[in-house]
């Protein structure tokens, strides 16, 4: 392990020279069940480790890569962010070939996407505590000489 | 940034020369007014848009990876990640994870890919920070898997000291030094030492502590004796003179 807090842990990788994996502690599959502010720690986290890959290791660049489901290449059920190191002329290709779409289909994603955008409210930048309901009790005063309300109600029930 | 093209080679040089000579300021304003995506972010360029608010800008890719491919910026111009503050950073991916969510609700895809390329080496091709947001099928064989390459053992401790040395110099972590077997063995020793001499002590102090007592002890019994022996002889008095 090479960093750890309350909320992180980051560890290099064996799968490929000085990657980094960056995880939150406690376990989310993926980032839509990540809570917001832990999402935003973690990428805080992200940027100062690739800082100091840039600056002890040598690299030019770094790639920061998250894989969301399956299909998107993740290997473990546990939210993780990959930092990957790279240098001019490593052989590493990670560039897509872009695609030719047509105008329709454009404009269809376009609109698709803007409906479910909208829901886009406030962020959880804070850990939200439990609200604490408290019970209140109404305390009824007893004057001297005369008898409790309730009591007297109880008299008149014949 | 591409070198335009319709530049003859003079120009293109009086330009360099140009850059040399400005202060950061005027670089960070020159390389604004040539960033397309600041103009798309100010409204002067037309893109299609699917999320804005005051900060940050998600547009649809023209050269797409696959349909619904978003890239994600913030509106100020910042060039590479590290040079961004940590707030706008946490904001930014807090709304990735928005707009991930949102990708996968409205183009009932099975996941997405979150990818930032930071350096030309690492394939960042616009001067301007931006996360991609893109749609992913199954099958659809796309080069975004982190690649493979075996890593000998020494080889990962080297890195593992050179890198955690680096870390906690940029988080301000102290470093707390292994001990030697010889430190241990002398902290060792001296934990046994004090232990020795406080026996002692306590050890004396029950010895003096017993000799009053048996001292008292025995005052007690001698002051019994004598009078016993006074009793004695006082019977004997009685008994002679009764006689």
């Amino acid at each position: 392990m090479i960093y750890e807090d309350d909320k992180a842990a980051a560890f290099l990788d064996s799968s490929f020279p000085g990657k980094v994996t960056i995880i939150p502690k406690e376990h989310y599959p993926i980032i839509e069940n990540v809570p917001d502010f832990v999402v935003g720690h973690l990428f805080i986290i992200a940027n100062k480790l690739s800082k100091a890959l840039f600056e002890c290791i040598n690299s030019t660049g770094t790639n920061i890569i998250v894989n969301n489901g399956i299909t998107a290449g993740q290997t473990i059920p546990h939210f993780c962010i990959n930092i990957i190191p790279r240098r001019e002329n490593d052989n590493i290709n990670l560039q897509w070939q872009p695609k030719q779409l047509s105008d329709d289909e454009m404009e269809s994603a376009e609109l698709q996407l803007k409906e479910e955008t909208k829901n886009i409210g406030q962020f959880d930048k804070e850990k939200k505590e439990p609200v604490k309901l408290e019970k209140k009790t109404e305390k009824i005063e007893q004057k001297d000489g005369e008898e409790n309300y309730l009591v007297k109600q109880l008299r008149r029930i014949p | 940034m591409e070198p335009n093209s319709q530049m003859t080679p003079e120009q293109a040089q009086a330009m360099q020369e140009k850059v040399k000579n400005m202060s950061p300021e005027e670089l960070k304003e020159f390389q604004k007014q040539q960033c397309i995506f600041c103009h798309i972010a100010e409204g002067k360029m037309q893109a299609k848009k699917v999320y804005e608010d005051d900060k940050v800008i998600a547009v649809l890719d023209i050269n797409p990876a696959n349909a619904g491919h978003i890239l994600l910026l913030p509106k100020e111009h910042y060039a590479i990640m590290p040079l961004m503050p940590d707030d706008l950073i946490s904001y930014i991916s807090m709304v990735a994870k928005a707009l991930s969510n949102a990708m996968l609700k409205a183009l009932k895809v099975e996941g997405t890919n979150i990818f930032i390329a930071n350096g030309m080496s690492a394939g960042q091709k616009a001067q301007h920070f931006m996360m991609h947001i893109i749609p992913r099928n199954k099958n659809d064989n796309l080069p975004l898997t982190v690649p493979k390459m075996a890593v000998s053992k020494p080889d990962m401790e080297k890195l593992k000291e050179i890198v955690t040395k680096k870390v906690n110099e940029i988080f301000g972590i102290k470093e707390e030094k292994p001990k030697k077997a010889e430190d241990k063995e002398k902290e060792k020793k001296e934990e046994k030492k004090p232990k020795k001499t406080k026996q002692k002590i306590v050890d004396a102090e029950f010895k003096e502590i017993e000799k009053k007592i048996k001292k008292k002890s025995t005052a007690k019994k001698s002051k019994k004796k004598k009078e016993e022996e006074e009793a004695s002889l006082d019977d004997i008095t009685n008994v002679l003179n009764n006689l």
